[in-house]
């Protein structure tokens, strides 16, 4: 019978492949943190300048949409990196963020038809963009908690 | 699912970020079946039973 192999001789230190990485993580969902402070600015100059034409404020409230896009095309790249396992994680923390920001939205539009107001926020029309990606990159990274708190 | 991995790797003297690196996995995921709460692909069970040159009925036994 055929002696089983040794294992490589890396140093232990070595990432394994597949390994996943908080840091990597925190870097990628900053892009959905820079949505919002897009979204913010966007917010401002679109307050203080009600004079600029249609098509000017509509190409400055979808700018957050930008950072956005870089996110999911970032994410999809980092999950393809990601063993099978940590991929499942991904996916449920993924699915908890859609599923959660679906339901906050859905409340706060519910809240909003029936007049109730929140101080300082204009819920009127459900959560805008910024609101969307901050709901979502707080649920996004609770996900991520949880589901790594699960295979513990 | 229960599985002999533990065992097999132990009687080998590896470290679960040696046999992750074999598989081309993370540790994380090594343990994660180690311990039970995670029952792996089919194709990394192939991989893991030609790494340890045992049938995967050998590995990994069905828990139901």
């Amino acid at each position: 019978m055929n002696p089983i192999p040794s294992p490589s001789t890396r140093e232990s230190a070595e990432r394994c492949a597949g390994e996943y990485s908080l840091r990597q993580d925190l870097q990628l969902n900053g892009w959905l943190a820079v949505s919002a402070v897009v979204y913010l600015v966007t917010l401002f100059l679109g307050r203080r300048h009600p004079e600029w034409s249609l098509g000017a404020r509509a190409s400055l409230a979808l700018l957050p949409l930008v950072p956005g896009i870089l996110y999911v095309r970032g994410y999809l790249g980092f999950v393809a990196k990601l063993d099978e396992l940590q991929r499942r994680l991904q996916l449920e923390a993924w699915l908890i963020a859609a599923i959660g920001t679906a339901l906050a939205g859905a409340a706060v539009s519910t809240l909003g038809t029936l007049g109730v107001r929140l101080d300082g926020l204009d819920l009127q029309h459900g959560l805008g963009i910024g609101q969307t990606f901050f709901v979502g990159y707080f649920l996004g990274s609770a996900g991520i908690v949880i589901a790594r708190w699960r295979i513990k | 699912m229960k599985n002999r991995l533990k065992e097999l790797r132990g009687d080998r003297t590896w470290s679960q970020g040696d046999l992750a690196r074999e598989l081309g996995v993370s540790r994380q995921t090594v343990n994660a079946i180690e311990t039970g709460k995670y029952d792996p692909s089919l194709p990394l069970a192939f991989k893991i039973a030609r790494l340890f040159r045992s049938p995967i009925e050998a590995i990994f036994e069905d828990g139901t």
